[in-house]
């Protein structure tokens, strides 16, 4: 998520509706030393023609993220100011109303200072809410120029935000966390809690695709330097970058030597972090010809095991170099140290290959520790979906090779960085990949099952429910049969994996193809002719 | 080995020729590729398209695992072999 | 609309669009190129990071794509022509080639590659193997379908005016099937003994490979395989068919009529021939003299003829075709051939020692000839008859023979070859020179010939230039006998009243069917068409019989498919342009003895020793590839080949397009540097994945150089990638995964070899890439950071590597190894762009399809409808290519489904 705001403020006159009673210039004032409040304006009509196109200017060229106006009741207009927000490209949702003329002019005509107090109050609580109004966008929505074309992300976001507003087919809910999931592919029942809410909303879905991306490395203090000042996490590195279009400077002063340590958090030995997360060479390298093309005189020292800018990334690669960058390569088992320097920078020590093997040390004023994608924290959810984890924590496919977006719980895809550390455009491919999966099994309206699952002998069943807590699946539930309780088992659900079989003290569950009667003939032939 | 290659194309089809010579050669019991190459009076890298051609096809068949030089003897797999 | 979706290309990006497409419950039309689906992955060993077998991950999605209901599967086809529409739907071209093999009989048993007989590099195993022109593209291909591959009629096959299959009998000579070739060419006509010596070789001189040397002497080696075929049996070595019940009654036992006779006996008709004089064979027995084509030889062929049950009726002449019919036969053929000789037509011609060329060659074969002891003789006439006669002339002692000609040397219609030999016996030339009387002494013998010069002036109507006489140049050749030889002419006694004739004397007759005006009289040879030649009286009499058998069945007649219908010629500068060099042989030239003053009438050419027929037939180009020598018909059990076959075009309508056309990978010998295709032991990555995946060409992982066992393997990797000098400056993503996969491989498959990767940057990115890098560290495989810069050889095949040692001080090291694999990148695959006509597919500028929006649209190219999937649009890996077809199906659901909602408004945008 970005971290600093910049949201416009509009305060309406109203013609004199509101600004006859509330001193509109006052509630104005009240934002001006707010950082994260960057526009603030009266208007006389801000629903008027002339004035959405202002707005929609402002919000371009300041590239505003969020949008409050004061003026008449969300009924009148939130719909008009939404229509403003995707017409300048802006989340809609980002978008605050505040009603200051219902609930402070009008409803105190005789107190002005009071309404005027009343309205700033209701301004800065919408500001703080739209403060905190929850992004769509991930990771990307907080970026700036991106590889390989230099497209935004943040603009990016919003396209495809917009994009998904004019939709009706889809519904977003924020802040929003699924609970619970039941039934079977095609037909399952979501529950999905928002926070702050006490009802869940229940809604009937068909298949459920997992995009819960990814958390970035957070080295450990000491790490390469981690914790000394100037030394930065990718992330922290291009907040920086993308914080501003002038050469770089790093708490007020400029940047002159850059020294990145990739790696970081990747390729390390066994037990730890095996994975490489395949976008960072590319995303560095990108960084610093943003960099030095901003500063030309920019020292740059990219302190390497291996430059993976696979593909078409080659080519920046080769611009990173012509531009400036020197790559120098050190031995997989001598990385690189980092340390203060006398005066108070730091420094990085590298053996560099590519001189002999000489260690040379490097004094920088900012040293980046290229850090990759770790698996996100979503423990509640991997059980909830029953999601199967890989080695390296990321969820994992069916396939590596020939099924990369399904999972072994039918009508649930994985898409994305969730999956494994991926670039752009690798996760939007696999999005609508997943997008496509699903497609296949719904627009088919129905799906053949296998046939070799478990079923119950209602008859034989004591309604112990042993079976239920022991299917890993969730396959097996109690229902009524004839006034009892007994198990009953869902053959969508069911992947015939047989570990109710035995469990059942009655023996009333067989596995079809396996059933208790084929095995023991099988047994028997297997052990009545003696093996020569 | 440094005679410029011929055209693999105008070796790969002279195999129909070469068919009877190298089935002839290894009547009297299996051969190595350089020990056909020498009998022939062709280079190795020819041979070896003809003997895989005909291999691939089943008019020879390799024997025992391959000697200490690393090279294979292939038969007439024609032939009754007694091995 | 024909169907929702068409699919160009099923390697894994197409076979996964039309599957999730099929799935998605669109109508999908999937073409592929090759004969079988799969791409490139069906070709690979194993894949990674898993090691699955790719055979075994390739082989269920090829089964789900083939027989997926919604899948309609064309392989073998290509598309073109693909154009937008004002609706926004695409239409297009298909064409699907011909494979020659009917493939609803076709039971993919192979026994046709096993017997052809000709060999070719298999591009499925990169030329590492040979494979047949028939042939399964590989064992596991999907349909597992025979193909026999034809780039068209081979020249001499095409030239041959008796529609036999020469490039066939060369194949099969080649092969040492010398019988099968008798057969083959026993297929066409009886006459093989004949055709062996006197031919005149139209197939020479076609003969692509008389563009290099000389041309493969493709007459002789007939005369071979004849002569070995009568050295070991008399008669054809065929079974006589079962008779049809009917009858053809054939005039004249020339080579038109005896090959109309030998067809017709094999589809079991009972055949008479009516021969005038008092042995069968017309010109073959009484006009070429012994010297060129023996009697026995005549005799043989004839013999083939009579062993079907055919009867030659000699001296025989028959003058009413009527009455002949009459006598109950169904068809009734006249070849009676041009019997006649042309008078000179001057004065003084009935002297005593005036004669046609004709009549005393016949006067020579029935052993009534004149004598010639101390004669001098003159020949009037250019043509073959002219020659024989003047040859024939000195061996029966004439003491001078001049052939005079009215035109000059070059304008002799005789071939060149008759003319020089004529002229080695003795035979001495007058051109330009034409008779004006016969000059006689009071007894009536002849003394002389006058004669007068002669010029040339314009081109007649035959394109040679017209004699002109020029006066006063009258001379005498003082001589004792003039024998004339200026032309022939059929009698038309036989049918003058019947039926119609044409230029006086010949018969008319349809030209493709040679029936008469007489429904049930047919005619062929020289009696239609005037004095021609051997060959093409060969080819009539074929034509006609298969025109008779129709006719006499009730069926239509139409084209004569041996002849009218043949595949389009091969063009031989492709022919030569296959081979980037071709290596010189020695042409086998016949070394004919002559001897200016010849004796005897023994055979002079002499046969081809059985080494000289290897040598000869060894040096065909396969210009046609498959020879059409019929092997593959005799093999296949379930008679599923068709020569006839041809390819189908049709037009198609489709909703949407998804480009899937592949990759193309690097051409390593553009690397000079590093010595592939000088060095036989430098092969390529996808090379070296065939020697390692299950159904590799070689019997293990042998060097290509002598089939050694290496011990020493080095890899090279960004050959043609990061490579400016090659025009590549990207990476191909792939090499140095599938190298570390290989190096896994190598460890496991020869457990004593050393592997060695020579690299740059291990980019081992994606999903456990760099674990299953690790592990190969583990195993033991080495790894060099530092560029190759050059690989020469030694002498026992070995190769040398120079490269910078960058880790070690950065040393320049030459190492040793014994095979190095270079780890060839990916290119672009230009023919996407032939697919559309009118509105271009967008290119980038590495010539990739273009994606405008990559990042957020994957899949989507400038035309709007128009998707691709795959490497078609950039490197990628199997995975990559797999997520790229999905991202793409999603697009063209969408497009579909926007464009059936509201197809008026869309149709506005989509062309906005």
């Amino acid at each position: 998520m970005s971290e600093q705001r910049r949201l416009g403020v509009y305060i309406c006159h109203c013609g004199g509706n509101i600004s006859d009673y509330v001193d509109v210039e006052m509630v104005k004032d009240a934002f001006k030393d707010d950082p994260e409040v960057v526009v603030a304006e009266t208007t006389m009509f801000a629903c008027a023609d002339g004035t959405q196109h202002e707005m929609i200017r402002d919000i371009k060229e300041k590239h505003l993220d969020g949008l409050v106006v004061a003026s008449c009741s969300p009924k009148l207009h939130q719909i008009t100011f939404r229509g403003v927000a995707k017409r300048a490209d802006l989340n809609p949702y980002q978008y605050t109303q505040v009603n200051v003329r219902e609930q402070a002019s009008w409803a105190h005509t005789d107190d002005h200072v009071g309404a005027t107090e009343k309205a700033i109050g209701l301004v800065r609580a919408a500001v703080a809410k739209t403060k905190l109004s929850p992004e769509l966008g991930g990771w990307v929505g907080g970026l700036g120029a991106m590889f390989p074309h230099g497209t935004s992300g943040r603009e990016q976001i919003d396209l495809l935000v917009a994009e998904i507003a004019t939709r009706p087919s889809i519904t977003v809910l924020t802040d929003a966390e699924l609970v619970s999931k039941s039934g079977s592919f095609g037909n399952y029942v979501t529950e999905v809690r928002i926070h702050g809410q006490e009802e869940v909303v229940t809604t009937d879905v068909g298949t459920i695709v997992v995009a819960t991306g990814f958390d970035s490395y957070e080295p450990e203090a000491g790490e390469f330097g981690y914790g000394m000042e100037g030394v930065l996490t990718l992330p922290e590195f291009m907040a920086i970058v993308d914080s501003s279009d002038g050469p770089l400077t790093y708490q007020g002063k400029p940047v002159r030597t850059i020294a990145y340590v990739y790696c970081v958090g990747n390729r390390q030995p066994a037990g730890g972090n095996e994975y490489c997360s395949k976008f960072c060479c590319s995303a560095t390298v990108h960084a610093s010809i943003k960099v030095a093309a901003r500063d030309a005189a920019v020292h740059q020292y990219h302190l390497h095991r291996d430059i993976r800018t696979y593909g078409k990334y080659e080519l920046m690669y080769t611009e990173s170099r012509e531009r400036g960058s020197v790559y120098l390569r050190f031995p997989d088992d001598t990385p690189p140290s980092v340390a203060r320097t006398a005066d108070g920078h730091v420094a990085v020590t590298v053996v560099d290959a590519l001189t002999g093997n000489e260690e040379l040390t490097i004094p920088a004023d900012l040293v980046v520790l290229v850090t990759g994608m770790v698996p996100r924290e979503n423990s509640d959810l991997t059980s909830l979906l029953k999601l199967p984890v890989g080695g390296d924590g990321f969820y994992n496919e069916i396939h590596p090779k020939l099924r990369p977006v399904e999972t072994v719980v039918a009508g649930v895809m994985i898409a994305g960085a969730c999956q494994g550390p991926k670039t752009l455009s690798e996760s939007v491919a696999s999005g609508l990949a997943a997008v496509t999966q699903s497609a296949g099994i719904l627009m088919k309206g129905f799906a053949e099952l296998d046939p070799l699952v478990a079923t119950v002998d209602t008859a034989a069943c004591t309604g112990c429910t042993t079976c239920v807590e022991t299917c890993p699946y969730d396959a097996i539930s109690m229902i009524t049969c004839e006034g009892a309780a007994v198990a009953a088992i869902s053959a969508a659900v069911c992947k015939g994996c047989g570990g109710c079989v035995p469990i059942c003290a009655q023996d009333a569950i067989d596995l079809l193809g396996y059933t208790d009667a084929q095995m023991r003939a099988s047994i028997e032939s297997l052990t009545k002719e003696p093996v020569s | 080995m440094s005679t410029t290659l011929r055209d693999p194309r105008e070796i790969i089809r002279e195999e129909m020729v070469m068919q009877r010579p190298i089935l002839r050669l290894l009547e009297e019991g299996p051969l190595t590729v350089p020990e056909i190459a020498d009998k022939l009076g062709h280079p190795t890298d020819e041979v070896v398209f003809w003997v895989m051609g005909m291999r691939r096809y089943g008019h020879v068949v390799e024997v025992d695992d391959a000697d200490d030089d690393g090279y294979f003897r292939y038969a007439n797999a024609h032939q009754e072999v007694a091995s | 609309m024909d169907y929702d979706v068409l699919v160009i290309g099923s390697g894994i990006g197409g076979m996964e669009s039309s599957i999730k497409l099929g799935d998605m419950g669109y109508k999908v039309l999937l073409v592929e190129k090759e004969a079988s689906v799969g791409g490139r992955m069906i070709l690979l060993s194993k894949v990674f990071p898993t090691l699955d077998c790719a055979s075994c991950i390739s082989g269920p999605k090829m089964s789900s794509t083939i027989n997926h209901p919604n899948i309609t599967t064309k392989t073998y086809s290509e598309v073109m022509g693909i154009e937008r529409a004002s609706d926004g739907a695409f239409r297009a071209t298909v064409k699907e080639k011909s494979t020659f093999v009917d493939w609803a009989a076709c039971t993919g048993c192979s026994d046709c590659q096993t017997a052809c007989t000709v060999a070719v590099p298999d591009e499925f195993n990169s030329d590492l193997v040979a494979r047949r022109a028939a042939y399964i593209a590989f064992p596991q291909a999907v349909p597992k379908k025979a193909v026999i591959t034809r780039a068209g009629t081979s020249p001499c096959i095409d030239n041959c005016p008796a529609g036999i299959k020469a490039h066939g009998y060369v194949s099969l000579i080649r092969s040492g099937k010398f019988e099968e070739a008798f057969q083959l060419v026993l297929d066409a006509t009886p006459l093989v003994g004949t055709l062996g010596r006197a031919c005149y070789a139209p197939c020479e001189s076609e003969c692509t490979r008389g563009d290099l040397e000389a041309t493969i002497p493709i007459r002789r080696l007939k005369r071979f395989a004849a002569d070995r075929h009568y050295a070991e049996m008399d008669g054809p070595g065929i079974e006589r068919p079962a008779t049809n019940g009917k009858s053809v009654a054939i005039v004249g036992s020339g080579p038109a009529g005896l090959t109309a006779a030998w067809q017709l006996a094999r589809l079991g008709y009972q055949v008479r021939i009516h021969e005038a004089e008092e042995q069968p064979g017309g010109f073959l027995r009484h006009a070429l003299p012994a010297y060129r084509l023996p009697q026995a030889v005549v005799e043989q062929d004839i013999a083939n003829v009579t062993a079907l049950g055919v009867e030659i009726v000699t001296s025989s002449s028959v003058h009413d075709l009527e009455a002949l019919r009459a006598e109950g036969y169904d068809a009734v053929l006249l070849a009676t051939g041009t019997p006649r000789a042309t008078a000179l037509g001057v004065p003084g011609e009935e002297a005593d020692g005036v004669l046609a060329g004709l009549d005393f060659l016949r006067q020579v074969r029935v052993s009534d000839a004149p004598d010639l002891a101390g004669k001098r003789v003159v020949v009037v006439g250019g043509g073959n008859v002219a020659m024989d006669t003047a040859r024939t002339a000195r061996r029966l002692g004439a003491l001078e023979v001049r052939v005079a000609y009215r035109r000059g040397r070059e304008e002799m219609p005789a071939h060149a070859a008759e003319v020089d030999d004529a002229e080695r016996e003795g035979v001495s030339f007058e051109f330009l020179v034409a008779p004006v009387s016969v000059v006689s002494d009071p007894t009536g013998a002849v003394t002389g010939l006058r004669c007068q010069r002669m010029q040339l002036g314009q081109a007649d109507s035959s394109g040679r230039r017209r004699p002109e006489p020029v006066a006063g140049s009258e001379f005498v050749i003082p001589c004792e006998a003039v024998f004339s030889a200026i032309g022939m002419a059929p009698d038309p006694t036989p049918f003058a009243s019947l039926a119609g004739a044409e230029s006086g004397s010949r018969i008319a007759v349809d030209p493709t069917t040679l029936q008469t005006e007489v429904p049930y009289l047919f005619a062929a040879g020289d009696v239609t068409s005037g004095a021609t030649d051997i060959t093409r009286a060969i080819g009539a009499g074929r034509r006609a019989a298969y025109m008779i058998d129709r006719w006499v069945q009730g069926r239509e007649l139409g084209h004569f498919p041996a002849l009218d219908d043949l595949l389009g010629v091969v063009d031989k500068a492709e022919v030569l342009a296959r081979q980037k060099s071709h290596t010189r042989r020695e042409p086998i030239t016949a070394d004919t003895v002559l001897s200016p003053a010849p004796e005897d009438f023994g055979e002079l050419e002499p046969p081809m020793t059985e080494a000289e027929a290897l040598a000869g037939a060894g040096g065909c180009l396969d210009c046609g590839i498959c020879s059409e020598c019929q092997e593959c018909v005799s093999a296949c059990p379930a008679d599923a080949i068709r020569f006839d076959k041809r390819e189908v075009t049709s037009e198609i309508t489709v909703g949407a397009v998804v480009v899937s056309t592949g990759y193309k990978l690097f051409a390593a010998d553009l690397k000079p540097e590093y010595g592939y295709g000088t060095y036989a032991n430098v092969i390529t990555g996808m090379q070296m994945d065939r020697l390692l995946a299950p159904t590799r060409p070689f019997n293990t992982v042998l060097r290509p150089g002598d089939g050694k066992v290496p011990e020493r393997i080095a890899y090279v990797s960004c050959t043609g990638s990061r490579d400016k000098t090659s025009g590549n400056p990207l990476c191909s993503k792939v090499c140095c995964m599938y190298s570390v996969k290989q190096n896994q491989l190598i460890m496991g498959a020869l457990p004593l070899a050393d592997v060695t990767m020579h690299y740059m940057d291990i980019r081992a990115a994606g999903k456990r890439y760099n674990e299953f890098y690790e592990q190969a560290k583990d195993m033991g495989a080495v790894y060099i950071k530092g560029r190759v810069a050059k690989i020469t050889e030694k002498d026992n095949g070995d190769l040398i590597l120079r490269y910078e040692d960058i880790e070690n001080g950065g040393a320049i090291v030459e190492a040793e190894y014994d095979l190095v694999v270079l780890a060839v990148g990916i290119q672009p695959n230009h023919e996407v762009e032939k697919l559309f006509t009118g509105e271009r597919l967008g290119l980038d500028e590495y010539f990739y399809v273009a994606e405008p929006d990559d990042d957020l649209q994957p899949g989507r190219t400038d035309i709007p409808g128009v998707f691709v999937a795959g490497t078609a649009a950039g490197v990628k890996d199997i995975v990559d290519s797999i997520l790229h077809a999905g991202a793409a199906v999603a697009q063209v659901a969408a497009h579909l489904e926007h464009v059936n909602h509201d197809r008026a408004t869309v149709a506005a945008e989509v062309l906005a």
